[in-house]
């Protein structure tokens, strides 16, 4: 079975760096984007399995990449995972809104990290839609009941 | 110096009192006012929805409200306007009560010539701008500093995040074996970088509390649904160090009397410490039951395996800025603020919390919130009228249009909010409302008989299209009033505030809600 591929986009050098070390540690191919643009075009060419995305990006910034990845990936859905410094308030549930998988506010512990990793790209090769675990939704006051296993 | 125009909404019965009013101002200030009347409460709120009103010049006593409420009313729905109260000579004392529950002034009806009237309103306006002109800056000074502080979070995260990754690589082999001193060094450096991420973590949360002091909204709702959802929002991080989180909530606990999304605030942050705190593999079990101490509350408990707490830190760890001793390889925890939130939340709504040890290892956090009671919430009602036949229950079913759509929390919040605001002079309660398979009941028990039900209901129902709430196209929303004495047999119909009181319950138990009055 060939390697899963996985897009990070992050515009500090040092932190594309570690992603890297870590990722091809855990078995992962990795390609990497620097700017909003270049993770578009990458995303298109290369079609990864996942994308890590930070929201602070040069170039047109993460959310507008998060709109570009859900259109471009059509049939097939591309799971993106965003990983950034912002603050969750407000940006969580407009990315998760807007159909990433996770959000992790960084600095992230790996295991955590990896373990979303996991489930996105199983989800994926599971065939059908992915159920959209959304880990780290932040449960919305008041409403009713959800399961809880 | 030109004088600054005012409109001016005078809410009086009396024809002959407006009259009086109208002249006496146009004598002393020509110009300066532009009087509009309306002979009830219901028009003169109605009046002031619409927008565009200066002052209010209102007496207590009109044909649909007496009393204070009168004036709560119109604060309730106009919070920002100046209003003075008008009130004959026998009833000053209430009118003080009003100025002492925020009516800027009151006016003896024969007392008081145009002079002093005008002097009043134009005091009051004054006053009334200064006042928002102070919370305006202070909210501005929060944001600023919400503003500065998101930005130097996100600026430390950056390096930080660097400093972190690659030392956990090293710690983890990924570069090379490690002498049995490098690793050590290096996990300490690992543990500093993550107490620092935790104080980077609670910079934004102080400014958050402060802004935030004012909205606790205690509302009839159900804990074990909060518990859950708080519990489900950990499971990953409960996952990643296979700490079992165990939660044990009844469903048919009693509604509590609290703020749904402070009280899961509470929750999820006692649920994260004890995981943060539990060892690899612990466990964190959640529960919630009546208070046996005191069976008005309910008591939820998390309880961990972690190394606990030492009894006489126990009380010290809820204080603002509270740093723990740190037990040799014990993680650290920011900047000491996690707990104190919770503790000002807990105690504002009425509640206490503390924490104990737990048999074998590890701590108990428990917090207490009271049961909400059908009894205290109509008892501000009941004191003028207990009389079954002067209540009726007007139900409110809306749903979405939208297959399989529920109503969203947010949704429910903002229905219940208007209702609460069309209801007159505070006569009337807003009950629990009822979660049904695809929509919500939202009960109110009204004062009155079963046409003014009718009434209220049409102008609730207009008021949540006006205000955007209820959509015509998205929502289906149907009405039923029915009398409080429906279905009561003879003998179960003596009147007074118990017989109200057991009517509305039994009706609300028989549609599934879990009141339960303290045994």
């Amino acid at each position: 079975m060939s390697r899963k591929r996985i897009l990070v986009v992050d515009d500090d050098q040092d932190l594309v760096h570690a992603l890297q070390v870590r990722l091809k540690a855990a078995g992962y191919e990795v390609l990497f984007a620097l700017d909003a643009v270049n993770a578009v075009r990458l995303a298109r060419v290369e079609h990864p399995d996942l994308v890590i995305l930070d929201i602070g990006l040069p170039a047109g910034g993460g959310f507008a990449v998060l709109d570009r990845l859900q259109k471009l990936s059509g049939s097939g859905v591309l799971p993106v995972i965003v990983l950034t410094a912002r603050e969750p308030e407000g940006n969580r549930d407009r990315a998760l809104g807007m159909g990433a998988q996770a959000y992790f506010q960084k600095p992230v512990e790996s295991v955590e990290l990896l373990a979303a990793v996991r489930t996105a790209i199983e989800g994926r090769s599971g065939g059908s839609r992915p159920s959209r675990p959304l880990p780290f939704r932040t449960p919305a006051p008041g409403s009713r009941e959800p399961s809880c296993q | 110096m030109r004088q600054e125009q005012t409109r001016l909404l005078v809410i009086e019965d009396n024809p002959g009192d407006v009259r009086l009013i109208e002249e006496m101002l146009s004598d002393s200030s020509p110009g300066e006012f532009t009087l509009e009347h309306a002979g009830l409460l219901s028009l003169g709120i109605e009046r002031l929805e619409a927008g565009d009103i200066d002052a209010v010049l209102v007496d207590l006593g009109l044909p649909d409200s007496q009393g204070l409420g009168t004036f709560e009313a119109i604060r309730a729905n106009a919070p920002d306007i100046p209003v003075l109260v008008l009130t004959g000579f026998d009833d000053a004392a209430k009118a003080l009560e009003a100025v002492q529950k925020g009516a800027q002034d009151y006016l003896v009806k024969g007392e008081s010539d145009g002079r002093a009237i005008a002097r009043s309103i134009r005091y009051s306006r004054r006053r009334v701008r200064s006042i928002s002109e102070e919370q305006e800056r202070q909210k501005a000074e929060l944001r600023v500093r919400d503003d500065f502080l998101s930005h130097v979070s996100h600026e430390l995260r950056t390096p930080l995040t660097a400093i972190h990754d690659f030392v956990s690589i090293l710690v983890d082999g990924l570069a090379g074996p490690l002498t049995k001193e490098q690793e050590e060094y290096l996990q300490i450096t690992l543990r500093n970088t993550k107490q620092l991420r935790a104080m980077i973590d609670d910079l934004l949360e102080v400014t958050r509390s402060e802004a935030n002091k004012v909205v606790v909204e205690p509302r009839p709702i159900r804990l074990a649904g909060l518990v859950r959802q708080a519990a489900e929002s950990q499971k990953f991080q409960a996952r990643a160090k296979s700490v079992v989180l165990d939660v044990d909530v009844p469903a048919d606990l009693p509604l509590v009397e609290a703020d749904a999304k402070r009280t899961l605030q509470i929750l999820t942050n006692l649920i994260e410490n004890a995981i943060k705190f539990s060892e690899l593999s612990g466990e964190v079990r959640v529960d919630a039951a009546r208070w046996p101490h005191d069976e008005r509350f309910l008591r939820v408990r998390v309880a961990d395996t972690g190394p606990g707490i030492p009894p006489d830190m126990a009380s010290q760890i809820f204080d603002y800025l509270y740093q723990g001793h740190d037990p040799a390889g014990a993680p650290r925890r920011g900047l000491g603020i996690g707990l104190y939130l919770c503790k000002d939340l807990v105690v504002r709504q009425g509640g206490r919390i503390w924490v104990e040890d737990r048999l074998g290892g590890g701590s108990i956090f428990a917090f207490t919130l009271p049961v909400y009671s059908v009894q205290e919430a109509l008892a501000p009602i009941l004191e003028e009228d207990s009389r079954l036949e002067s209540f009726a229950l007007v139900s409110f079913r809306i749903a979405s249009r939208e297959a399989s759509r529920d109503l969203d929390p947010e949704e429910i919040e903002s229905i219940r909010g208007v209702l609460e605001r069309c209801s007159y002079a505070y006569r009337d309660v807003v009950l629990p409302t009822l979660d049904q398979r695809e929509s919500v009941v939202f009960p109110v028990l009204l004062s009155g008989d079963e046409r003014s039900a009718g009434v209220f209901a049409e102008r609730a129902r207009s008021m949540m299209t006006r205000l955007g709430v209820l959509e015509e196209s998205a929502h289906s929303c149907s009405v039923r009033v029915q009398p409080l004495t429906r279905g009561l047999s003879a003998t179960d119909a003596a009147d007074g505030p118990v017989a109200v009181v057991a009517a509305v319950r039994r009706l609300l138990v028989g549609a599934g809600v879990p009141v339960g009055e303290p045994s």
